[in-house]
């Protein structure tokens, strides 16, 4: 699942470290930020007072972990985003809890991120959450990674340890299908192979962390996709209605005939006239994926939040019924028969669990017999849906930012659910 | 598209799903950069129009030059404008005993008294449910923590603790009796994409972030603790200049978040921005 609706190339990249409970991540982040003078004096002063008043061994983790409950428990509890400055490319580096209870703050951040660093404890190994993580960043599209096997400086540098780690850390990327770009043996605490290379760990060959992370890739624009835009709202602004939303995927043209696919009238072919912007002194003739725009029609017809606009080449689909793969992080398991909404883009739906198909765990599925067939908290599975109405989609494989969705409880008066899964379609079960 | 141009879409994109979203919709507006950055989205994500009141929580320690500006840009803009001022901690009406004042409290408590709970008084008295701020993820290490749409309890508490999930740009509305959500539209704008973007659209703002005399105000607030800096930048590529190599962050001219460790963190619990 590609992670972020059409993000600017020129953006800075994201990325995001994962990996178990105290295997060192915002000490690793900590430490980069502070090797490469990203912290401010005042951020520097607020580190070091924090660790004053901290008994023990000095934790650049606190660069991060700014809440007190964070520090005093020496966990990250919530995702934060902070720049890495002075280097020629611009990086947001984004730190995630390895807690289990904190999941969905995970995949809060990660959802918005371009890349990841894995960090595996040497001492540890791999973990349950380890592979959790990883099996969510394919779910969510993340397929740059950067391994960095941590805490070296606890079994001596050694050489054979790392390499019985990183022959572990090969097998499952394996097993999940996904690529690695690096595997790189580190001492977070020590700065050792973080920012410069280390004469700790004389025989690796590779590069330190961080100019490694010049082998990332900028996301790719989306504008070559099929046309995909969703009515946002309906304003009436200078007597004509005035039709607002954003281009999810694909170019869309003015005077280009296009069709408006609505879920109470159906299709219709019309014309866009102009898209208007405030302000500016040149009309645009073209928006593509990622903009947020507003358009008017060149003949009357009524629309309204969750109609779709398409070229009459690139049609989407749409069905009663859809099986999607999904994260769960609802406490309360998913049953058969259970009532949810389900929402892609603007348009919203109430559905029921038609089949709970099967559900990964870790790099094994596990099908179940038909009377036991839930899904529990923190767990990946296929489950297929029934819906109330018909809903526009694509195939997740297709066109991501519109072939996934988010799963809510059922909305009381004049609320939305709470968010308790996220995932993508599949054209047919176990081909993800 | 370049940053600048994401950043602006994404933030459009959020001020939409709020009008859409809440019935009752206001936006916090301190005449700060970050606050006119705000009103220029909002004017581009509503074919020009502003369609949600603008209010100004007035501490009564407003720079005189701030004011100045807001009455320019209330008839520049012909925006409805609601000013909020605490008159009781002001003046030391009950419940207060005294006055509250930087003469005689500590930076926190006024700060707390004055904004926060001036803020309190204002969603008691009038029932919005959404209130657009302007924070940034940059400023703050517990901003940087924040959701788009951030829910509030009636105590205006911040559960920090457990936040809602959020992803692919969907945003829960939860509408308890009471609580209301905070729209937070510029959470990843960087203190330099806002000069940036001030200066691709010539966006008005008021002139004391240019440097007089040596000195220039890098961040706006309270006038007895709000400090200038050193600075010779007179014109906003100056100051971008500035920026890149600055070792200072942009708040530590603010008292209130250095008073104590985890200043910020105990503000915004109790309901600062």
């Amino acid at each position: 699942m590609r992670s972020n609706f059409s993000r600017s190339t020129a953006s800075p990249l994201r990325i995001i470290t994962v990996g178990d409970v105290d295997h060192g991540k915002s000490t690793l982040l900590g430490r980069l930020l502070y090797d490469t003078h990203s912290l401010s004096q005042e951020q520097l002063s607020s580190l070091h007072l924090a660790n004053q008043a901290h008994r023990g061994a000095f934790e650049f983790a606190f660069a991060l972990d700014a809440f007190w409950e964070e520090q005093s428990r020496n966990i990250t509890m919530d995702v934060t985003e902070v720049p890495l400055r002075r280097s020629a490319r611009e990086y947001l580096m984004i730190d995630a809890p390895g807690h289990r209870e904190f999941l969905k703050n995970m995949i809060t951040g990660a959802s918005r991120a371009d890349a990841a660093i894995l960090v595996v404890s040497i001492r540890d190994g791999i973990r349950e959450q380890t592979e959790r993580h990883l099996q969510l960043l394919k779910l969510l599209g993340i397929d740059q990674i950067i391994v960095a096997v941590n805490k070296l400086d606890l079994l001596d540098f050694s050489q054979q340890a790392f390499e019985q780690t990183a022959e572990e850390i090969k097998t499952l990327f394996n097993q999940l299908a996904l690529p690695y770009l690096r595997i790189i043996p580190l001492a977070a605490r020590l700065g050792a192979n973080v920012v410069t290379k280390s004469p700790l760990l004389p025989w690796y060959e590779g590069p330190a962390l961080f100019p490694s992370l010049s082998e990332l890739k900028s996301p790719l624009a989306e504008e070559e996709k099929p046309l995909r835009f969703f009515i946002q709202d309906v304003y009436h602004v200078g007597g004509e209605p005035l039709l607002v939303g954003r281009v999810e995927s694909g170019t869309l043209r003015v005077d280009e005939e296009l069709l408006f696919w609505s879920q109470h009238q159906g299709v219709c072919s019309q014309r866009i006239r102009s898209i208007e912007e405030w302000g500016a002194t040149h009309a645009p003739l073209s928006a593509t994926a990622g903009e947020s725009i507003a358009i008017r029609l060149q003949g009357p017809l009524s629309l309204q939040r969750g109609d779709l606009v398409t070229t009459p080449k690139h049609p989407p689909l749409q069905s009663h019924r859809l099986v999607v793969r999904l994260f769960w992080f609802e406490k309360k398991n998913l049953c058969l028969q259970q009532k949810v909404i389900l929402r892609l883009a603007t348009q919203r739906v109430g559905a029921s669990v038609a089949s709970i198909l099967h559900v990964v765990e870790g790099t094994t599925s596990i099908v179940m017999k038909e009377e036991e067939r839930a899904v529990h908290q923190d767990q990946v599975a296929d489950v297929s849906f029934q819906l109330e109405q018909p809903l526009f989609y694509d195939f997740h494989q297709e066109i991501p930012t519109t072939g996934r969705l988010l799963i809510t409880l059922p909305a009381g008066e004049e609320q939305t659910g709470e968010i308790i899964a996220g995932g993508g379609i599949l054209n047919a079960p176990y081909s993800f | 598209m370049d940053h600048l141009d994401f950043l602006q879409s994404q933030s459009i994109y959020i001020l939409r799903e709020a009008y859409y979203a809440f019935p009752k919709l206001c936006m916090l507006w301190s005449m700060g950069k970050d606050s006119n950055v705000l009103l220029w989205l909002t004017k581009k994500a509503f074919g020009g129009e502003i369609p949600y009141p603008l209010l100004h929580i007035d501490t009564t320690y407003e720079f005189p030059q701030m004011l100045a500006f807001r009455s320019w840009a209330q008839e520049h803009y012909g925006f409805e404008l609601i000013i909020k001022i605490n008159k009781a901690a002001r003046f030391g009406h009950a419940p207060y005993r005294t006055p509250i004042s930087y003469e005689t409290h500590d930076p926190l408590t006024v700060t707390h008294e004055l904004k926060t709970v001036a803020l309190q008084q204002f969603m008691q008295e009038h029932p919005y449910d959404g209130l657009i701020t302007g924070i940034r993820r940059d400023e703050d290490a517990t901003r940087a923590k924040e959701r788009y749409f951030s829910p509030r309890d009636a105590t205006f508490r911040w559960n920090y603790h457990n936040q809602p999930p959020e992803f692919w740009n969907q945003f829960v509305v939860a509408t308890h009796p009471g609580s209301h959500t905070r729209i937070q539209p510029l959470l990843d704008w960087s203190e330099i994409d806002i000069w940036r973007y001030l200066e691709r659209e010539k966006i008005p703002i008021p002139n004391m972030y240019f440097a007089h005399g040596g000195k220039r105000y890098r961040s706006l607030g309270c006038s007895p603790i709000t400090h200038p800096i050193e600075s010779e930048a007179s014109t906003i590529s100056a100051i971008i200049e500035e920026l890149l190599h600055t070792p200072h962050s942009e708040r530590s001219g603010r008292a209130q978040d250095h008073q104590e460790p985890y200043a910020m963190q105990k503000l915004r619990a109790r309901g600062f921005l």
